[in-house]
């Protein structure tokens, strides 16, 4: 029942409390004034009483009042700093991405000026040295992680 | 507060190592691998880096929500 005061309007609700406990703070007043005037007492006795419920109701809502805007102001505060934080973590990411592709394209960068390199002195890196079996099977147990058998009964295991 | 976004790179799979082909067996074959693997794995460092940039990055992010 009290979720539909969320959707009735800030301005709303204040005048309908601060009118209600109004009315029944100048009907007090007024009662009061009245129950001593001769031939009208009678109405100011009521006045009164009702002025008094009026007063006591309202004054119940003036509390719920301040209660509820007290949390749609937080409300209000946390949605925005969920936004700020939304849009600081959206930056954040466009860094990172930013970063990691500026990275990645100097390490390719680099693998492809070493394999140039290797490429113009192959002759020169070739020409006093072949891979054994075992060393090729040693190399390749490695960069798979997984363990090439003895060198003279070399398996590679990995997957 | 909703999770927050990843980088599209960082959720992409890590390439593995590049064993050596049974016919290529001389010494520029094995440089030329080990600089192909060596790119690899300083790839897959950068975003290793970079997930843990975004973790420490986003929880700031969180924690200033609170």
């Amino acid at each position: 029942m009290w979720f539909l005061l969320s959707f009735i309007p800030d301005w709303f609700i204040n005048y309908f409390v601060h009118i209600i406990f109004g009315v029944g703070v100048v009907g007090i007043i007024v009662g009061a004034f009245l129950s001593k005037v001769p031939f009208v007492s009678q109405y100011g006795f009521l006045i009164k009483i009702v002025s008094n419920i009026l007063f006591v109701v309202g004054l119940f809502l003036e509390g719920g009042l301040q209660t509820e805007l007290a949390w749609r102001e937080k409300v209000a505060d946390l949605q925005k700093k969920i936004e700020i934080a939304q849009q600081q973590s959206k930056e954040t990411n466009a860094k990172i991405e930013q970063k990691v592709a500026e990275k990645v394209k100097n390490i390719k960068d680099n693998v492809n000026a070493n394999r140039q390199i290797i490429e113009e002195n192959r002759v020169v890196i070739n020409a006093e040295c072949k891979l054994s079996d075992t060393a090729w099977l040693l190399y390749n147990g490695a960069s798979q992680n997984a363990v090439a058998g003895s060198a003279s009964r070399p398996t590679a295991t990995g997957k | 507060m909703p999770w927050p976004e990843v980088p599209a790179d960082l959720l992409q799979p890590a390439n593995n190592l590049k064993p050596l082909p049974e016919d290529k067996k001389t010494l520029t074959d094995l440089i030329e691998n080990a600089n192909e693997n060596f790119g690899t794995y300083y790839q897959i460092k950068s975003k290793y880096e970079a997930w843990q940039e975004w973790y420490n990055s986003q929880k700031k992010v969180y924690e200033s929500v609170k």
